[in-house]
Order: structure tokens, then C-alpha cells, then sequence
């Protein structure tokens, strides 16, 4: 329910219902010509009606009369032909925003959106416009990454609730800081890694790489930095926390680029009080350089180091914070800047850390180069992102061509984003992420619909995703009491037995005995040149069941990758000398396509030839070794109260690829059972007194003294406003009840049987055929057949 | 482990495969980066340490399960 302040408050307990309402088109306040006015939202659910159970999404629809101002008319103002500089206003996609309010008080937001038509009658003075709420946003084609890496590690690579976060997220719809730089373009800052942890490790850039055991971590909202966030609940054996990688989106190159690394941690969650992000270069052969970027909050420390395999490394520590980092308790924000700029085959880092702590200061690091002699880079790419963390962590990011630190400002990301989505627990573990199909906002409906989940964008324009957990535990109190005294103009009940589902069955794709095996291979048909500080795109056709892979290593003289890579050499001819550190290698997903781009970050002219001379460009694809088993979880008490007086009523969900998990799988079968196994009173659409606070999903109390000796708690699942010119408002909610009416007792009754008792003899028997028929001549003399005489029909 | 990384034997060679589409683009020398000024407030490290060189084998992460 939408707070309200005193005064509506007190109009509403005074049953003072003359509207008020503000309409805002394209910012334009034109609440004066509003003629009429109505708002329409509901879930689009597929549930039984009787079932205490809702799922499906909501758009908001809102219909608008608007009548003309200064001597013109409405459609001279606001008709398609209408002047620009008045009709758009109400064009298509224009913003629009209703407000509503009753007996004077502050007017409650009651619909956010855009226009979708508009309608001039010519000759009236009436412009008929509709528009629909924020999931027009959401009309974008909805895309997914598909890592293999859940099939490779056998363990969750991501939930649904991660998936719907990530629709949301390309629709501008965020519920944490977005990626600093998630477009491509040439010679601009990108970002390589972006890992929410909203319920996953999924990324839609860069790639999930290792991923940890389940058991030793959990996700929580409770005290997360924005929205959700993985909190460690144990710590590997020789580990420092729980320990989980990504590929780059862009294998960037060392020495050459700028990397920016961050992530926000919360220190009062977790198993410890340290968390570390790593930056692991891929050099010649097997060797390996890392930089990383370490907080301890015991210690009160903030060290910056860089590490190889041939060379001593080094670190720099940052103490001076160690006070600010011991008493505050709560979400810090970290990250560390790697200059590796350098004209050479080597680079000394110039390394600079950032915090902000719960408090809002920032503490920043002077930028610092590596002791010569010591931390030393050659030449490389970055391989691997690595997170270990024994606090709750959120929003891993790393990002390429900044041209410095962020500052202070940029940093925190302010003025960068607003948050306009809240999750809720995450649900439905995924090993594979299912294709998906349609827009963002249709991939949204079918996962809550698969979940028993709702999707709505409410009146202040906030994405709102609830679980099925909302309706496993019945609500006790009302946001709001209606009556048939005074509240509630007409009330039907029905029941129906429809509705009750005892016997739930959820399907569910095993993926846990799926791994994973090579599919097409591309080795490319040219040796292709890389022009010095240019680049060379290439797409290769890419199966839709394959899943994503990174991009490919770049290979050596002493190594040879055997999976995706490639190879550069100065010279068109076979024999001539690897070179490693002077090409970046971006890889992206289209329809149907991978795309290489490999970027010449020197001055030399490259080739892409193996040490034999041949084409070097190697793509190894990879898909599941097979399809998923699909298996049930059924949800059912034998001889239950339920079975008794309604019989075995089964509820089959539909079969999709949301559900990967059986106890899932069970999670949701019991749910529609705890919510099926009584059928509950369905109220219908019951008209009451319009209060602007109502909100899809509340709870509201149902009296009815008078008719049905009704008293009982409902969800809102429909609401319906109307005002006319006169302003009268009509509201009409449509409910669901919160339990049914208890187990029946029947008592005093004595129901009768589903078949009838058998009906008295009415066959002859052989005492009367001998009365009637004393000699066997005299039944003979009757002529009948053996029917006749036994049925005693005309004989 | 990765795709990259595995240590199965070498692929089967399946045929050569043509690109789609093939772009080349030319470039330039990025521009010289300014040196950013430093930050009032930025503090200087209080410490330094150094490590040995850590083994020349990518660490394994654990295997799967």
C-alpha cells in the first residue's frame, strides 16, 4: 500500500472520496483538460482463479480524455497533424505521469509511462490517448549469455532472478551500478568484466571461468551494497575465501593498456575480513604475471601488488586508512587503477588504490610505479579476472582504457544511474541458461510465470519482482480493511472445485550428468594481416546450441593452445617468431555468428600465421554432450483431509528450461499444493470505494456483515480506476483469497455415495415362477422366453 | 580448466572454414595520455613488500566436481 499523508489518511477514514489528480504529458501539466481518466493493472496470470496463488507479470494500462484549452480544441492541440509545438505532447512514446489524490491531500503517484496511441475525433473536442507503464521499456530483444562453464564445473552458473536482473539491466533498469562502459568502440574505455552477483556468475560481459561450490557460499539482499550479494559461508581447505573467475569480454594487452578494477564488499557479512581481485596475464609458455589489489580489515590494510613466475614481485601497502577500515563495519567500496603503459616488451605498473568507506569518505592512493627490479611485467594479455572474498560482495567490475582513476564522483557512479528495480531472493538455480526468445519483457513474464513469480512496474514507475515465497506463509494482517458497510458496493462468492490441486507435479531438466564436448571447429582459411595499430574483424557462422566461449589465447612458440587461439607474427612467412603482448582479441555473440576483432596495439605490421605457416585463427566451439533428462517432482500427502473431501486433483506445471533443479522442482510443486490443496472463496471483482494507496499484492481484509458473513484477508490482484467528467471515481478489485474457508467437517451429514444403492429385486423368482407356473406344461403353454419369464415382462 | 587451457589431445582437424565477413581497418598511434595530477588528499604508500617469484605453472583452482 503507497504511503499517504495525514490529510488523505483522514479524508479516506472520513469516507471523503472527491478525486483530485495531477496528468503530466511530455512534462506538461494538463490536469485541467483531463475529461476522463482510467487505470488499469492486473497480473497476467494463469493460475486457477480459486487458487491462493498468483504468478505473471503486469502492465499497466492508462486511458486518458483530454479536451482542448485557449479557444482551440483538443484535436486541433493534440491530433497526429496537430502543430509540433502542442501535439507532441501526446505523441506516441511521449512521457506521462498521473497522480491521484483524495479530499485535498497530497496526490499518490497512480501511473508512470508512455504513450502508445492517440485517437482525434474531428469535429468534437475530445483526444483519446493510451499509454502503457515502464515494460514498454522492455520491448528490446531479449538476450542471454550462455556460458558452459556450469556444465564444466557441474555446479550453478546462475539463477533465474540473475536472468531477469540482466533483461532489466539492457533495458536501462537497474538495481545496481551498470557497467562503466558496456559499448564497444574503437580506442574508447570497455568494459571487460561485469559481475553483478545479483544470483549468479553470469556476466553479460566477459565470461564465468571457476566457479566455487555451492556450499560455500550463499546470496543475500539483507545487507547487500545495492541489491544482492554473494556472502561467503565457508572457506575452501588452503584457501582465503571463496574463490571464483572470469575471461575478459577482451584479452587487453601488456604492456598497453589501463585496467580499473572494483568491487564493493560489506564487512559485517561473511566468513572473514578480507577480499582480494586478481588480474592474471597469460605470457610465453606457461608462465603467468598477476596484479591484484587486497583489503584487510583486521589488519586495516590496503595492498597493491604485482607478481610474476620469473621475477621477485612487489606490493605496495596503504595503512594510513587502518583506523577508518577497523571501526567501520558495513559497505565498503574498493578498487585499484593498473597503469601498463609502456613503449617496451616490459612495464614497471603504476599502481593507485581507491575506497570509499560506509560513511561516504573516499581515500585515495597517490599513483605509485613498482620498485624497479621488482614487479616487473613483460609481455602478455589478460587472462583471467579472479575474485577471492571471505565478505559479501557485489559488482565486480574491470574496465580497460580509462584514461585515469575514476575520480571521487565517478567512482561512486553519481549521476551515472538510477535504481529502479528491486529483486528478491534468488530462485531456480540454472546450470545452462535457457535460449531465450521475444522481448526482455516476454522472457520476464515467462520466467515468472515458469517460478510462480510476479513482474510489475508499480505507479512510481520501480520494477518490482516478488517469489512464490510471498504466498507460502498466509498473511496475518491487512494493509487495508474493506466493508460492506461502507467500503464495498457489491460482493459475489463463488467456490469452485476447480481449483483445488492436491497432486502437484513440477517437471524439471536434469542437466547434472550433462557435460560438455567440442562442436564445429573454425580454422580460418587465410593468413590475414592486422595493419600496425589497426584491426582485423572476422565472423564465423555459430550455432545457436553452442554454447559461448571466450576469446581465444594467443599463442606462443613454446605452447600451443590446443582450444581457441591464434598466433601473430611480424613476418608472411612460416618460421617467423611469435609475438605475444601486441593484440587485443575482442569476442562477441550475434545472431547466428561469433565475431573476432583483433586489434594491432603496435607499430609493426601482423600476421596471423602459425609457426609452419598456415592460417592461424582457431575457434573451438563447445555444446552440451547431450540433452537434459526431464524428470518430476511431485508434491502429494496420501489420504490427506484434501483427498478425502475433494478427491486426488492433480495440477501439472508446464515443462520448461527453467527449472534445472529438483529441489526446486519440489519447492515450487509444493508451493502450488500448499496453495491448491483447498479451494478458497473466489471474490470476483468487487467494487469499492476508490482509494488511491491500493497496490497490486496487498493484502486487504474483506467484511461482509450483512450477506455472506464474510471476514476474510485477500491479495489484490487486479485494480481497476475509472473517473468520469463529474469526478466520481470508480475502483474495482479483483482478489484472490488468502486461505480457504478450512477443512470441511460435513458434519451432521451423511453424503451419498458417487454410485446409487442397487435397486430392490425386481426379477421373478423361482418360488413365484412356480406359483404362477405349477407343472412345466403350463410354463411350456405360456410360450415365453427365459428373459420374459424371468424378468416377468408379459408372460 | 578452460577451453583454452584443456589438456585433451589436440582437436581433430575438421576442414578450413571461411569467415562471413572479413574488416580490416587501418589505425593510428594512440594519443600521448596526459599524466593525471594528483589528487588532493592522495596518500603515499606507508610500505612495501617484496615476494618471491611464484611458480611457473598456472595454478589449478580445483578440479570439478
Amino acid at each position: 500500500m503507497q504511503p499517504a499523508d495525514d490529510t488523505t489518511k483522514a479524508a479516506l477514514a472520513a469516507g471523503e472520496r472527491t478525486a483530485t489528480h495531477t496528468t503530466r504529458l511530455g512534462g506538461r501539466d494538463v490536469s485541467a483538460q483531463v475529461q476522463s481518466w482510467q487505470v488499469e493493472r492486473s497480473y497476467a496470470t494463469d493460475l486457477p482463479e480459486a487458487m491462493r496463488a498468483f504468478a505473471g507479470s503486469s502492465a499497466a494500462q492508462f486511458q486518458l480524455q483530454l479536451s482542448g484549452t485557449g479557444g482551440k480544441s483538443s484535436p486541433e492541440l493534440y491530433s497526429p497533424w496537430a502543430q509540433r509545438a502542442s501535439g507532441d505532447a501526446a505523441r506516441p512514446g511521449q512521457s506521462v505521469v498521473h497522480e491521484a489524490g483524495v479530499g485535498g491531500g497530497g496526490a499518490l503517484p497512480a501511473f508512470r509511462g508512455t504513450l502508445r496511441n492517440r485517437s482525434a475525433a474531428s469535429g468534437s473536442d475530445t483526444v483519446e490517448l493510451s499509454a502503457l507503464d515502464g515494460a514498454e521499456r522492455l520491448r528490446g530483444p531479449a538476450q542471454l549469455p550462455r556460458p558452459y562453464t556450469g556444465l564444466w564445473w557441474r555446479r550453478p552458473v546462475a539463477t533465474a532472478t540473475w536472468c531477469v536482473d540482466e533483461l532489466l539491466r539492457q533495458a536501462g533498469i537497474y538495481s545496481s551500478p551498470p557497467p562503466r562502459a558496456p559499448e564497444f568502440q574503437p580506442d574508447q574505455p570497455l568494459s571487460l568484466v561485469h559481475a553483478t552477483l545479483h544470483g549468479g556468475f553470469a556476466t553479460p560481459y566477459g565470461m564465468p571461468e571457476d566457479l566455487p561450490d555451492p556450499s560455500h557460499y550463499t546470496w543475500t539482499r539483507s545487507g547487500a551494497p545495492h541489491e544482492m550479494a554473494l556472502v561467503p559461508r565457508g572457506t575452501p581447505p588452503g584457501g582465503k575465501g571463496v574463490t571464483m573467475s572470469w575471461f575478459p569480454r577482451s584479452r587487453v594487452t601488456c604492456p598497453g593498456s589501463r585496467l580499473f578494477a572494483e568491487v564493493w564488499v560489506n564487512t559485517a557479512l561473511g566468513t572473514g575480513d578480507t577480499a582480494r581481485i586478481e588480474l592474471e596475464l597469460n605470457r610465453s609458455g606457461t608462465a603467468t604475471g598477476t596484479l591484484f589489489v587486497e583489503v584487510d580489515f583486521v589488519a586495516g590494510t590496503v595492498t597493491v601488488g604485482s607478481e610474476n613466475s620469473a621475477t621477485p614481485g612487489g606490493t605496495w601497502v596503504w595503512s594510513q586508512w587502518g583506523a577508518a577500515m577497523k571501526a567501520q563495519r558495513g559497505v565498503w567500496h574498493f578498487g585499484a587503477f593498473f597503469d601498463l603503459t609502456a613503449s617496451g616488451s616490459t612495464v614497471q605498473p603504476i599502481v593507485h588504490p581507491r575506497l570509499t568507506a560506509p560513511d561516504g569518505t573516499h581515500f585515495v592512493g597517490t599513483a605509485t610505479p613498482m620498485t624497479p627490479g621488482f614487479g616487473q611485467q613483460v609481455s602478455s594479455e589478460l587472462r583471467k579476472v579472479r575474485l577471492v572474498t571471505s565478505m559479501a560482495a557485489e559488482g565486480l567490475q574491470v574496465t580497460a582504457g580509462l584514461p585515469a582513476i575514476p575520480t571521487a564522483e565517478e567512482f561512486a557512479h553519481t549521476g551515472a544511474w538510477t535504481k529502479t528495480a528491486t529483486l528478491d531472493d534468488p530462485i531456480l538455480p540454472l546450470m545452462v541458461i535457457p535460449k531465450v526468445s521475444g522481448s526482455q519483457w516476454e522472457a520476464i513474464t515467462q520466467i515468472a510465470k515458469a517460478s510462480l513469480s510476479t513482474a510489475e512496474i508499480d505507479e512510481r514507475g520501480m520494477f518490482r519482482w516478488r517469489n512464490f515465497t510471498r504466498f507460502a506463509t498466509v498473511p496475518t494482517s491487512p494493509d487495508l480493511t474493506l466493508t460492506t458497510v461502507r467500503d464495498i458496493a457489491s460482493l459475489t462468492l463463488t467456490e469452485e472445485i476447480d481449483a483445488c490441486r492436491n497432486y502437484c507435479v513440477q517437471p524439471f531438466k536434469d542437466w547434472s550428468t550433462v557435460g560438455i564436448v567440442e562442436g564445429a571447429v573454425v580454422n580460418d582459411t587465410e593468413i590475414r594481416e592486422i595493419p600496425p595499430y589497426g584491426s582485423l574483424t572476422v565472423s564465423y557462422t555459430f550455432a545457436e546450441e553452442e554454447l559461448d566461449i571466450g576469446p581465444p589465447d594467443t599463442d606462443d612458440d613454446s605452447v600451443h593452445t590446443y582450444g581457441s587461439s591464434f598466433r601473430v607474427a611480424t613476418f608472411f612467412a612460416g618460421g617467423a617468431f611469435a609475438v605475444k603482448g601486441a593484440v587485443d582479441a575482442l569476442i562477441r555473440r550475434e545472431e547466428g555468428y561469433v565475431v573476432l576483432r583483433l586489434t594491432n596495439r603496435t607499430s609493426r605490421r601482423l600476421y596471423t600465421i602459425t609457426r609452419d605457416g598456415k592460417p592461424s585463427i582457431r575457434i573451438v566451439s563447445l555444446k552440451p554432450s547431450r540433452e537434459p533428462v526431464e524428470r518430476q517432482s511431485v508434491s502429494y500427502r496420501p489420504g490427506s483431509a484434501s483427498e478425502r473431501f475433494y478427491g486426488r486433483q492433480e495440477f501439472y506445471a508446464e515443462a520448461d528450461e527453467w527449472v534445472q533443479d529438483s529441489r526446486a522442482a519440489q519447492q515450487l510443486a509444493n508451493a502450488m499444493r500448499a496453495a491448491g490443496e483447498y479451494p478458497v472463496p473466489v471474490m470476483g471483482d468487487v467494487q469499492v470505494l476508490y482509494d488511491p494507496r491500493v497496490q497490486l499484492g496487498d493484502v486487504v481484509r474483506i467484511q461482509d456483515s450483512g450477506g455472506a458473513a464474510l471476514d476474510t484477508l485477500a491479495w489484490v490482484v487486479g485494480i481497476s480506476t475509472t473517473a468520469g467528467g463529474d469526478g466520481g471515481v470508480q475502483q474495482t478489485l479483483s482478489l484472490r483469497g488468502t486461505r480457504s474457508n478450512g477443512v470441511p467437517t460435513d458434519a451432521g451429514l451423511t453424503p451419498d455415495g458417487p454410485v446409487a444403492p442397487p435397486p430392490p429385486d425386481l426379477f421373478a423368482s423361482y418360488a413365484s415362477v412356480s406359483t404362477a407356473y405349477p407343472t412345466l406344461a403350463a410354463l411350456l403353454a405360456a410360450r415365453g422366453t427365459w428373459r420374459e419369464v424371468k424378468e416377468n415382462t408379459g408372460v | 580448466m578452460s577451453e583454452q587451457r584443456s589438456t585433451a589431445p589436440e582437436y581433430p582437424d575438421r576442414g578450413h572454414s571461411t569467415p562471413m565477413t572479413v574488416v580490416v581497418e587501418p589505425g593510428t598511434p594512440p594519443p600521448p595520455v596526459t599524466p593525471a595530477q594528483p589528487e588532493p588528499g592522495a596518500a603515499e604508500p606507508t610500505a612495501s613488500t617484496v615476494t618471491p617469484p611464484y611458480g611457473t605453472e598456472i595454478p589449478k583452482e580445483g578440479e570439478p566436481v
